[in-house]
């Protein structure tokens, strides 16, 4: 038996203007996804995954549409509620880490905490355990440019998750790492985030990552299909 | 199109996408060579007046014999003319006079001789109506007028105008418009009222005496002046009045430069952003192939493209700005030196090429240190993104904390050295500034480690991140800190100086204007025709009830060994004696003597300029020949820089033989109000007038007046000061606005995460804030600092005036309502932009 | 020589330029140099009111008459003449003339000694003929201090340290002491006259047109010896030879339509002395006024009239400075007295043009035929009115 569905995502449409043009991106897009389960969406290049995922996030608006979140609604929220609700639910991983340059590798992840205003001991020793787990151990004094991509996005990983967020946002996280790597990510990814019973939602290329997820999805033409694994392949 | 073409192209256009801070940093540079150049040109200006008006009349001479004040014996002119040595000679009698119809223009009466003058420059210009000639020449009390001149006053030829000079109240007509062809001899010639010398001596009471003549000799010297005369070659007399206002201009450009200096900074910032900014484009260029050489060259170029139309908007502002600044500058050697008439200015090519190369220059330097960084980065380093900070804080504090120590070392031992030259002073304040400059990344976190437990508990997150993001942006945040500082310090201590010195001299005046009541003629300065008050006036008044005690003084210019001086000549009670501020010589020993004649006393500045002590002697030009006279007293003095030398009366008239005074001072009986006085005095002058124009002041009045002149003076300080505090502005709305639009990407990461839009623009305008905070309170010891080195160093050392009074420490706090103010201006744009874009939109960019 | 008053006046004008003054005035008031019309618009304007004219023959007495006449507008002590050294030879041509101008006839009561109703201007120049170069100079001064003036009894007439004295001789025919220096030129020459005073036109009154009144008093002392030195930048010469005098006063001479003269002084080998003094009018004719005279050895004069005289210019010469083109050389023919003469100007450019007026003034050769003699002799030419 399933959850009631954590995300839901209603009729939305979104298009760019460009030019003297409009361009959509999204339309009329449906899905749902369901607490607790990891979700990965595919698409081409230029289909839309990253709008997507802001859009899930609040970063962006949908023209048209509603994006509900453990039943309630963001859209329609104010730009601040919207922040304030990211800050708290959402854990963010991006292809290109996005690290805070001017942070070390222990500010970065204890960020979150401190816009949550969670920086209490037991969370303190939570986030020193994240770092040991994503094995950075002994780096936690290291600013970002002294880290290896694997390194920033196990940083990354841990930023993500030290808030002990309830849906977790993945976007290429292993697109600009080397094969190796990027297993290690999506295992340190997988693993974690069943830790903390999250939802996570991945929009990737990655082969192992499409198999293990309980659900995948293909952005195609502005609509969120449920794709058969083989098919997806 | 060549490879090297879009290489620029790659780089260059970083300035396009990013249009306000070039702007800002092209006001910036702007600004700085706008303040040098104004200065310069200012200067040039007064200077160019200076030339004007002395050449315009008397150009050609080599020599000039000057007589004594009241004027030598006109006899000497034709005897010169018969002496071999002697080509030719032009006399001059010239004074100065005033028309009540046109209080705003006093004149300068010139008196000339049309005939030698011609047989000197026969040819130039064109001719005069021989009516308008003879006019000048056969009638009585006729004048001419610079066109121009009769113009602006609604004069026309044939007019009558009342005229003051020597005292006495005369018609005179205007009976000729001179209009040369040439611009400069025009402008020189604006506050001259030409008369036949005929006429001059009538006017000026100088029958039967010249003030001077002018010279064309054919050997190097005359062999015997005429007893009382002195014989100054014609460059060294002009160079005398140059020199004279030397150390005062070399201030005003001094100050300019430390406009410039804290330009510099604003420069330097800029371009250190701008290229920390394009590590990534600049890793990717080396990457590309680009060398090292062609990065550094590539730099410069692009700093050059910035330089040359910050320049030349900043001469064109120079150029207005002098425009004004003249003015004040003339003003000021108007009330310190001698009369210059102010003139219009014209933009003297040296000074815009001095202000190009300048500002060229000073870009290009402050391009240096970050282009050079530039160069350094290693392609792989610059393409992960920020690779600063990790090298920056440690090692590089303790650099920067040495190099700022040693340059303090190196200032403070500059003001030790002996010699107590002007330039010394400035060298000394320069390396001050830049030492503590270097001390501000240090300080800057210092401060914020103590400001973290504050600003936390104050404003919480924002608070906490703010004092994250200044010492996690030490390399820029740094910089910008220095330059902040250095602009408020400069404005602060300019603002202490100008305090300290208006006090001193309200303190003296309330010493030396100890009399209750005071009076002079009117419309006199006192050049060599001095107008004398006439005895029977004198006795007139000293019956008016109510006045108790009479003291006389009189001021005239005497050309000594020492150069142009003024000669105060008092007779006052022993009381008002008492009341002199002075700086050695003790005033109860020092009174039999001055009374006896047997001793003089000088100014402060005057014996600073010539090293003159207590016990001294010092010749001065008496009609019976040059004469020693012992100085026993040095006074503190803020009339005049010319220096100044004070002489009993009955010593003078013992010497000279003139019995004349031209102002006088009455204590007033203790049971008689002193406005009551002054009314009775008016009135009694008024139904006795015999064409006496005579001001009757109270003390207050004069103290008051003599406090507007001070405040004339110091325009041209305030008004540099104001340019700094905008220069300053500017600067740290750029630097400020620099590092946070460079942390664009940085804060969309903080939105994404989850930082609203208020708490990120409140996070900006905080860290701005602190900036501004941290350059507050170091501009607070700094500005202190120059503050002293500009009362006790600079100033000792330009004018040789001590400042009595210690500056008030509460204008310190000055500096914070500078500084914070403009840091918090300075961050609202940024703070507006950054909450204002969807971090959507700064993500995509990766 | 009348129309030197031209000197003088030009000379007013253009004190005007100094200082690098000049006047805004209306247009119509502006002075035109150019044609010359201007400066007798002046001499006929108001200034003139007050000052006597000369309408008729007088008594000239001497030495008063060497004196001042301050009754007169104008006035001129002018001194010209050609002197040579042995050692080296070199032959020179001077000038020295002092002009008095009179500003106004009633002057107020001032003051001031500069305070003044006369001007004074002095010109002096010298030809050094063998090195082609010529010295002008010029002084002007107000008759205060001492600086310029002239008085009769002693005779002198000076403005600064260029001097006229009488030290010797009879009262109409003088020894005079000439001095006068500037930084380049030095003059220091004792005039001793050969001949005595000759009054020129109707018994020295010399008649400039038809109007009575335009007309001045004029003698002459035709033949002074010279000798003494003559220094140019420092190197003097001892030199002797002949000089000229001419003394002439008036108020009012040249008429609108009469622009200037050619006017001749020769010393004649013979020992006779040749004055011709020639008016022009606008066309560049002579007026029929224009008068001469022949004084022989003797001292005796004969009148030349314009209608014995036949006076041909063979040359021309344009300043490079002026660039204004005056005769240069001249036949003289006086068919009556068999005499014919070519005149050469000992060097071309002897124009004044440093001065305020600018005019040209020089030495001349003499060449030619006397009653079927050959003939030489040296003299001094003056031409007027060509400036543009």
């Amino acid at each position: 038996m399933d959850l009631p569905p954590l995300l839901e995502l209603r009729n939305i449409s979104k298009s760019y203007q460009e030019a003297d043009r409009k361009v959509a991106i999204l339309d009329n897009l449906q899905a749902t996804f369901a607490a607790g389960k990891m979700a990965a969406i595919i698409g081409r290049s230029g289909s839309g995954k990253t709008t997507l995922l802001n859009l899930i996030s609040g970063i962006d608006e949908p023209c048209s549409g509603e994006v509900r979140v453990k039943g309630v609604s963001l859209t329609g929220q104010t730009e601040e509620k919207r922040t304030l609700f990211r800050r708290r639910h959402i854990g963010f991983i991006f292809q290109f880490f996005n690290l805070i340059p001017t942070l070390t590798v222990e500010e970065n992840i204890l960020f979150p905490l401190e816009l949550n205003q969670m920086l209490s001991p037991p969370n303190r020793a939570w986030a020193s355990q994240l770092i040991q787990q994503v094995g950075l151990a002994g780096r936690e004094e290291s600013f970002p440019d002294r880290l290896s991509g694997g390194e920033q996005q196990r940083v990354a990983i841990a930023r993500a998750l030290v808030h002990r967020p309830q849906l977790i946002l993945a976007d290429e996280p292993t697109g600009n790492l080397d094969q190796e790597t990027g297993r290690e990510i999506l295992n340190l990814m997988i693993g974690l985030t069943t830790q903390l019973c999250a939802t996570l939602i991945m929009v990737t290329h990655s082969l192992e990552f499409a198999e293990r997820a309980d659900h995948l999805f293909t952005l195609r033409q502005g609509q969120l299909v449920q794709a058969v694994r083989q098919e997806a392949l | 199109m060549t490879p090297f073409s879009l290489l620029t192209k790659a780089s260059s256009r970083y300035y396009f996408h990013t249009p306000w801070l070039t702007a800002l940093a092209l006001f910036s540079i702007a600004l700085g060579v706008a303040v040098v150049t104004a200065v310069d040109l200012a200067n040039q200006g007064a200077m160019d007046s200076l030339h004007k008006t002395t050449s315009a009349l008397d150009g050609g001479a080599t020599h000039q014999l000057i007589g004594p004040p009241g004027g030598m014996p006109e006899q000497h002119y034709p005897t010169l003319t018969q002496t071999p040595a002697v080509d030719h000679a032009i006399p001059v009698v010239e004074g100065m006079a005033y028309s009540p119809l046109f209080p705003q223009h006093p004149f300068i009466l010139r008196g000339v001789d049309l005939l030698s003058e011609a047989t000197l420059r026969p040819h130039l210009g064109e001719t005069l109506h021989p009516d308008r000639l003879l006019t000048l020449l056969t009638e009585p009390n006729t004048a001419y007028l610079l066109a121009d001149t009769a113009q602006q006053l609604g004069l026309q030829v044939g007019d009558r105008f009342p005229l003051v000079a020597n005292g006495q109240a005369h018609q005179v007509t205007l009976a000729a418009l001179l209009a040369p062809k040439n611009p400069l001899i025009r402008e020189g010639m604006a506050s001259f009222l030409i008369v036949d010398i005929a006429t001059a001596q009538e006017l000026l009471g100088m029958v039967g005496r010249l003030s001077r003549i002018d010279l064309i000799l054919t050997a190097p010297d005359l062999p015997t002046p005429p007893p009382g005369t002195r014989l100054l070659k014609a460059e060294n007399q002009q160079e005398s009045l140059i020199a004279m206002t030397r150390s005062f201009r070399l201030n005003l450009t001094a100050l300019s430069l430390l406009a410039l200096l804290v330009g510099m900074f604003i420069i330097f910032n800029t371009i250190t952003f701008s290229v920390v900014r394009r590590r990534r484009l600049i890793g990717l260029l080396r990457a590309q192939g680009v060398t090292r050489r062609a990065l550094f060259i590539l730099l410069l170029k692009e700093a050059l493209l910035l330089a040359i139309p910050g320049t030349a908007i900043g001469l064109l502002l120079g150029i207005v700005l002098g425009h004004g600044m003249v003015e004040l500058v003339t003003r000021t050697i108007n009330d310190l030196y001698f009369h210059l008439p102010s003139t219009p200015l014209h933009p003297d090519p040296t000074s815009l090429l001095k202000g190009a190369a300048l500002g060229i220059g000073a870009t290009l330097v402050a391009t240096l240190p970050p282009a050079w960084e530039a160069t350094t980065i290693s392609p792989a380093t610059a393409l992960t993104r920020s690779s600063q900070e990790s090298h920056l804080r440690p090692q590089k504090g303790n650099r920067t904390l040495w190099i700022g120590f040693t340059l303090l070392a190196l200032g403070g031992g500059l003001l030790l050295l002996p010699d107590q030259s002007l330039a010394y002073g400035f060298a000394a304040l320069a390396l001050l500034i830049v030492g503590s400059a270097f001390l501000a990344p240090r300080g800057t976190l210092l401060l914020m480690s103590l400001l973290k437990r504050p600003m936390s508990h104050f404003f919480g997150l924002s608070g906490r991140v703010a004092v994250g993001g200044v010492v996690r942006n030490l390399s820029r945040t740094g910089v910008a800190v220095a330059a902040l500082s250095v602009a408020v310090a400069t404005a602060l201590g300019m603002g202490l100086m100008i305090h300290s010195f208006r006090s001193t001299v309200e303190v003296w005046l309330e010493q030396t204007l100890s009399s209750d009541i005071y009076i002079s003629l009117s419309g006199t300065l006192s050049t060599s025709g001095n107008p004398m008050l006439k005895p029977q006036t004198i006795e007139t008044l000293k019956t008016i009830p109510g006045v108790h005690q009479v003291g006389f003084g009189r001021k005239m210019v005497l050309e000594t060994e020492l150069g142009r001086l003024k000669l105060l000549i008092l007779e006052i009670s022993k009381a008002r004696f008492n009341h002199y501020l002075f700086q050695s010589g003790d005033p109860e020993t020092l009174w039999p003597l001055f009374q006896n004649g047997q001793a003089i006393l000088i100014s402060e500045s005057l014996a600073f300029h010539k090293g003159l002590k207590v016990g001294d002697t010092i010749n001065l030009p008496t009609p019976g020949g040059s004469r020693p006279f012992t100085l026993g007293g040095i006074l503190y003095d803020y009339r005049a820089n010319a220096g100044l030398i004070i002489m009993n009366r009955a010593l003078f008239q013992h010497h000279w033989h003139d019995n004349g005074v031209a102002n006088m001072g009455i204590t007033v009986s203790e049971d008689y109000p002193v406005d009551q006085v002054v009314e009775a005095l008016k009135q009694a002058v008024a139904t006795q007038s015999q064409g006496e124009n005579l001001v009757i002041r109270s003390n207050q009045k004069l103290r008051q007046a003599s406090l507007d002149i001070f405040d004339r003076t110091f325009a041209i300080t305030r008004l540099l000061r104001l340019l700094g505090v905008v220069v300053a502005f500017f600067g740290v709305l750029t630097a400020l606005m620099a590092i946070q639009m460079e942390r664009f990407r940085e804060m969309a990461v903080f939105r994404a995460l989850g930082l609203t839009r208020k708490e990120l623009g409140r996070v900006v305008v905080l860290e701005t804030g602190l900036l501004g905070l941290a350059a507050g309170l170091f501009a607070i010891p700094l500005g202190w600092l120059q503050g002293q080195l500009l009362i006790h160093v600079i100033n000792y050392r330009s004018f040789g005036w001590t400042l009595l009074v210690e500056p008030d420490p509460f204008l310190l706090s000055q500096s914070l309502l500078i500084a914070i103010p403009t840091a918090l201006i300075a961050g609202l744009f940024p703070a507006y932009q950054m909450a204002n874009t969807s971090p959507a939109e700064a993500l995509r960019e990766a | 020589m009348t129309t030197k008053i031209f000197h003088t006046f030009a000379a007013l004008f253009c004190i005007g330029s100094l200082l690098y003054f000049s006047t805004a005035t209306p247009p119509e008031e502006k002075p035109n140099k150019a044609t010359g019309l201007a400066l007798t618009h002046v001499m006929g304007a108001a200034q003139q009111s007050g000052f006597h004219q000369a309408i008729q023959p007088r008594l000239f007495q001497f030495p008063a008459d060497h004196g001042p006449h301050p009754t007169f507008k104008q006035e001129w002590w002018y001194v010209t003449g050609n002197v040579s050294s042995e050692q080296p030879k070199r032959d020179f041509g001077f000038q020295w003339t002092l002009f008095r101008v009179g500003l106004t006839a009633t002057p107020p009561l001032r003051p001031s000694a500069w305070a003044t109703s006369e001007i004074y201007m002095g010109h002096l120049a010298v030809t050094d003929i063998q090195s082609d170069q010529f010295y002008p100079a010029q002084k002007l001064a107000r008759p205060a201090l001492q600086m310029a003036g002239a008085q009769a009894n002693p005779f002198r007439a000076w403005i600064e340290n260029w001097q006229l004295v009488q030290k010797g001789g009879e009262p109409n025919k003088p020894i005079l002491q000439l001095s006068a220096q500037t930084d380049l030129i030095s003059l220091e020459l004792t005039l001793e006259a050969i001949k005595e005073v000759v009054l020129q036109g109707d018994q020295g009154l010399s008649q400039k047109n038809s109007q009575p009144g335009n007309a001045s008093y004029y003698y002459s002392l035709p033949r002074l010896k010279s000798t003494g030195t003559l220094a140019i930048k420092g190197q003097t010469f001892t030199v002797n030879g002949l000089s000229w005098m001419d003394r002439e006063w008036s108020t009012s001479a040249l008429a609108a339509d009469q622009v200037g003269w050619d006017w001749f002084s020769l010393h004649l080998s013979d020992g006779s002395d040749l004055i011709y003094y020639q008016i022009r009018n606008q066309e560049g004719k002579a007026d029929p006024v224009s008068q001469g005279a022949l004084i022989d050895s003797d001292g005796n004069k004969r009148v030349i009239r314009a209608s014995d005289i036949q006076l041909t210019v063979l040359n021309h010469w344009t300043s490079p400075t002026s660039h204004s083109v005056y005769p240069s050389g001249w036949k003289l023919v006086v068919p009556g007295l068999n005499l014919s003469l070519i005149l050469t100007p000992a060097i071309k450019n002897q124009e004044l043009n440093q001065t305020l007026v600018t005019y040209w003034e020089g030495a001349v050769t003499v060449d030619g035929v006397y009653d079927g003699k050959k003939i030489g002799g040296k003299g001094y030419g003056e031409l007027t009115g060509y400036d543009r």
